[in-house]
């Protein structure tokens, strides 16, 4: 049992019309995923825009109502909790955002946005406090005397974002989503926010959901890999299995078209594989396996069977009908036939 | 606000700064500087003109037909009206009235504009519905046209006016408010906020409020200009301040009928209500200027 | 390479911008050369000077901005010494820039066809185009380049508002922008980082092809060192307004000379499972610069000479500059003239 655990969620949003908000349609944001995050353990959730990646992020934490399915923190469902509830289990779920030029009010000081959550859950006097925000600021390699009274703005990339996570440290959180945390700062003050990230999961025992489209990233801080396209978990593994071995069609597509630095890492991406058209609206997700009209491995079936996730090795899961064994799992060879480069 | 054992002097510091930079920003442009300066002689005039005028009795009902319609003098810098009296010095006293009236309207505008654009940006539903197509109402018609119904429905005196003008100005702030609300809720630092357990009102005051507020100022600096061309109007027309009231709009009805033989008695007045809203006009976009965070320009490096 | 000399060439490119901390030497003796069918990559992190250089090309610096030293020569004219109608046919015709965010980059109240043509016919005028007609030449013309850039049905995309199409479409849409005044010279700033991974590579190959087969020179303004990789025959490496180092692109990604390039590569994540821990410090302050070089108090094997004197760009090895104390110059005499 992992310390978060999703069954079947669902999230749809309605597409609503006109003035009397007529439904006509709805975006299958998220559409049926089951995840477990170990505690201590590095989950990533991998995918392009649309995939949904970020919507069910938010779901797990419940800042968004799911449509339909079950959420559950350290044995306890949360998908009904009531507000008073949700409280306390707020304390122990965090999140940091992307951007730390966004996620802190510019309008506050370090100290106030640091202490926020303490304010929220009144948590100490206002001595234990201040003396809270200066550990927090230190725990996260940033001098307290230097930065408390300063505002967002003055601050470099890096260090609104070492802000940003010892604010989601205040409560002494077991879990935090990380929400592309890196993605807006340059490679180098991405490498020390890793590095930092790393010993906090260490020293505190912390869980981490990490959201990436960046797969050289993830390759480095996940233990186990979530690949989804439109909504759906296509590909689970753990961090070596689904790199050395990726089974669904669009993984090794995904793969293929990471740029790298060095001639190892070429060496270690399948041949390169260019998917034609791009990732769908999930407001009209396509028939069948929601990748088919990409797929360069497609058969017959492919739009009409929806794949369930299969085994495909030892804690590696795919869903693609080449797997599937009611379709007689013909495998894949070498990464397919057409579309190559 | 700050508790007594952090080091002395830091916040002080660090905010002292912060204006230094906002002032930085804002004597890039010589013509919010200059606005910023007619700005000041205009509030300067206003408070000190029992001081400053010439002839302070000439500001109510005090006649000399000996001395009416005299042209620009050394004793009248600026001539004399039709009853003879000093028509700097009654320019100068219609400033008092034209900026505190001003200050008082959009006071009201304010104080109703943004709990109801807050409300209705922020908890939405039937009752936001309700609040933003009443003001969709009051948007549709002309806030001079709204404030000459208004008045001709009161008794005309500049209470009335000024009553009138509050009227008409107020659901401007509500629009504002509620689309910075709208897309400030939209905001990380918002979502995050909640993420941590924070509730609506926190939310409301803490997050969203505080960052509207230099949009706000804004407003009100360029509106300070309108409302006195408003208020100055009504006046004109006979619907807002009365005679012998030293009032800009006033002076230019009585003085207008000695055009253009006794030009002073009229134009004077009327570059005053000119200057005052180019002055409050340059103000709000230099102001803009300052807080509009999205013009990175005067940043190094990137 | 090439007799004529290259197509671009800046020279001790100096800049300083008035900010209210006081004078920031943003670019400081900035050298870099195209060559004519060149695909070069300027790589650098935020608030390097890269964005600003692009920018001093263009003419587009801001007003607080002044250009204090050096040239930038277009095919031998320096286009500092231009006036703005000159600079005028120059841009947008012989240099053209794509920009980098495709969903803001566009106007998104005219159409592709009325986006493209309006350039087509801006072509050679001097005044707006309001009004003039468009010839069934300049749609087809058009159409091509919409053809060119791989956009499916470009007749329908011709008659389409840019908010219908998907972010990999208008970015298409904008390089098709760029090339229809056929530019000799395309800047690229942070093409396609804002895409996804599967998308982004189908352009920059695409492109790649695009350059290839037009003879085009194309100046990457980037980041991210994997796109620079796959893209440029030549690397640029700029560090707090200078340029580090320049090598053959095949050559730095296997050993780097100046020890930030080093520090830059080492933090990139590894698809083999290692990642460096990072560059210790900041970057310089723009206004108090450190006196000689300006990586000196981030640098691990700095100096006693790093402090006192300004490393020159100097070719340590066969096409490979480098602007460190730790390389001296390759024939020892100084600085000679740069061969791309």
């Amino acid at each position: 049992m992992g310390l978060v655990e999703a069954e079947a969620v669902v999230k749809h949003f309605p597409i609503t019309k006109g003035f009397l908000r007529r439904r006509v349609g709805e975006v299958k944001a998220v559409d049926g995923v089951n995840l477990s995050i170990k505690e201590g353990a590095t989950l990533a959730l991998v995918g392009e825009s649309g995939s949904g990646k970020t919507t069910l992020a938010r779901v797990i934490l419940r800042l968004l109502p799911a449509t339909s399915g079950r959420v559950s923190f350290d044995g306890r469902e949360i998908t009904t909790l009531d507000d008073g509830a949700l409280r306390a289990v707020r304390q122990k779920m965090q999140i940091v955002f992307q951007n730390p030029a966004s996620s802190l009010n510019p309008r506050r000081r370090i100290n106030e946005i640091i202490e926020e959550p303490l304010l929220i859950h009144r948590v100490g006097t206002p001595g234990e406090r201040r003396r809270r925000v200066g550990e927090l600021l230190e725990r996260v390699e940033l001098p307290s005397q230097d930065f408390m009274f300063r505002y967002p703005h003055s601050l470099s990339g890096g260090q609104r974002q070492r802000v940003a996570i010892a604010r989601a440290l205040a409560l002494d959180p077991r879990f935090i989503v990380l929400d592309e945390p890196t993605s807006a700062l340059d490679v180098s003050v991405q490498a020390k926010i890793i590095t930092l990230l790393r010993r906090l999961q260490r020293d505190m025992g912390l869980t981490y959901l990490v959201i990436s489209h960046d797969l050289s990233l993830v390759r480095n801080v996940a233990d186990v890999i979530a690949v989804m396209y439109l909504g759906r978990v296509v590909e689970t593994a753990a961090v070596a299995a689904l790199f050395g071995d990726p089974k669904h069609p669009y993984t090794r597509a995904l793969l293929s078209a990471i740029p790298t630095v060095s001639d190892e890492e070429s060496a270690l991406i399948p041949e390169k594989i260019t998917l034609g058209g791009e990732i769908p609206s999930p407001a009209s997700v396509p028939s069948g396996c929601a990748f088919h009209p990409r797929c360069y491995a497609r058969i017959e079936g492919c739009d009409r069977v929806t794949p369930e996730l299969v085994r495909v090795g030892p804690d590696h899961h795919a869903s693609c009908i080449l797997y599937d064994p009611a379709h007689g799992a013909p495998g894949l060879h070498g990464g397919g036939s057409s579309g190559m480069d | 606000m700050i508790a007594e054992s952090h080091p002395a002097g830091e916040p002080t510091v660090a905010r002292a700064q912060e204006w230094g930079k906002m002032w930085f920003r804002f004597r890039q442009s010589s013509l919010s500087v200059a606005g910023l300066g007619i700005v000041v002689a205009i509030v300067f005039c206003a408070v000190f003109a029992p001081v400053l005028a010439p002839h302070p009795r000439h500001a109510g009902s005090f006649v000399d037909f000996e001395n009416s319609l005299r042209p620009p003098s050394l004793k009248n810098p600026l001539g004399t009206d039709d009853a003879g009296r000093d028509i700097l010095s009654r320019m100068l006293f219609g400033a008092r009235i034209s900026v505190s009236l001003s200050v008082i309207v959009l006071g009201i505008a304010v104080a109703v504009g943004i709990p109801l654009g807050l409300i209705a940006g922020y908890w939405g539903g039937r009752l936001g519905d309700a609040i933003m197509r009443v003001t969709d109402v009051f948007l549709a018609v002309p806030p001079i046209a709204l404030a000459l119904a208004v008045t001709a429905a009161l008794r005309p005196n500049l209470t009335n006016a000024m009553i009138a003008i509050a009227f008409a100005w107020w659901p401007w702030y509500t629009r504002l408010v509620y689309g910075q609300v709208l897309s400030l809720k939209e905001e990380q630092f918002v979502e995050a906020s909640r993420g941590l357990g924070a509730g609506p009102l926190r939310i409301a005051f803490r997050e969203i409020l505080p960052n509207a507020w230099s949009t706000i100022l804004i407003k009100v600096t360029l509106d300070m200009g309108f409302v006195i061309l408003t208020a100055s109007g009504l006046s004109f027309l006979g619907l807002g301040a009365q005679p012998p009231t030293a009032e800009w709009g006033t002076m230019i009805a009585e003085g207008r009928i000695y055009l253009p033989g006794y030009w002073w008695a009229a134009t004077f007045p009327g570059l005053a209500i000119f200057m005052t809203v180019l002055g409050f006009n340059l103000l709000g976009d230099g102001l803009r200027d300052v807080f509009d965070v999205h013009i990175e320009q005067w940043q190094a490096g990137s | 390479m090439n007799p004529t000399g290259p197509l671009l060439a800046i020279q001790d490119l100096g800049i300083h911008m008035r900010t209210y901390e006081g004078r920031a030497r943003v670019l400081n003796g900035v050298r870099l050369a195209i060559h004519e069918g060149e695909t070069v990559a300027l790589v650098g992190e935020t608030g390097c000077g890269k964005s600003i250089t692009a920018k001093a090309i263009l003419g587009l610096l801001p007003p607080n901005a002044e250009i204090v030293s050096g040239s930038i020569a277009f095919k031998g004219r320096d286009l500092l010494r231009l006036s703005e109608e000159e600079l005028h046919g120059i841009r947008g015709r012989q240099i053209a820039m794509i920009f980098q965010d495709p969903s803001t980059a566009l106007n998104p109240v005219f159409t592709v066809g009325e986006q493209l043509t309006d350039v087509v016919l801006w072509q050679g005028a001097r005044s707006a185009t309001i009004g003039r007609r468009v010839t069934p030449e300049v749609r087809q013309r058009c159409l091509e380049i919409l053809r060119l850039v791989r956009i499916p049905d470009p007749e329908g995309a011709f008659g389409r508002y840019p908010v219908e199409l998907s972010g990999g479409m208008r970015q298409r849409v904008l390089i098709a922008l760029a090339l229809v005044g056929r530019p000799e010279l395309l800047i690229a700033d942070e093409l396609g980082t804002a895409l996804d991974v599967s998308v982004q590579d189908q352009i920059l190959l695409e492109l790649r092809e695009l350059v290839r087969t037009g003879g085009l020179s194309v100046l990457y303004i980037t980041h991210n060192l994997g796109v620079a990789r796959l893209v440029s025959d030549r690397i640029y490496v700029m560090y707090g307004g200078e340029i580090a180092e320049m090598a053959p692109a095949a050559e730095i990604f296997r050993r780097q000379l100046h020890p930030y390039s080093q520090g830059l590569l080492a933090a990139v994540p590894r698809l083999t499972g290692t990642m460096g821990e990072g560059i210790e410090g900041r970057i310089p302050d723009y206004v108090n610069p450190p006196p000689a070089c300006r990586f000196e108090p981030r640098c691990p094997f700095r100096m006693e000479v790093c402090r006192l004197q300004r490393p020159l760009l100097v070719e340590a090895e066969r096409d490979r500059w480098v602007a460190c104390h730790l390389h001296g110059s390759r024939e020892d005499s100084g600085s000679g003239e740069e061969s791309g």
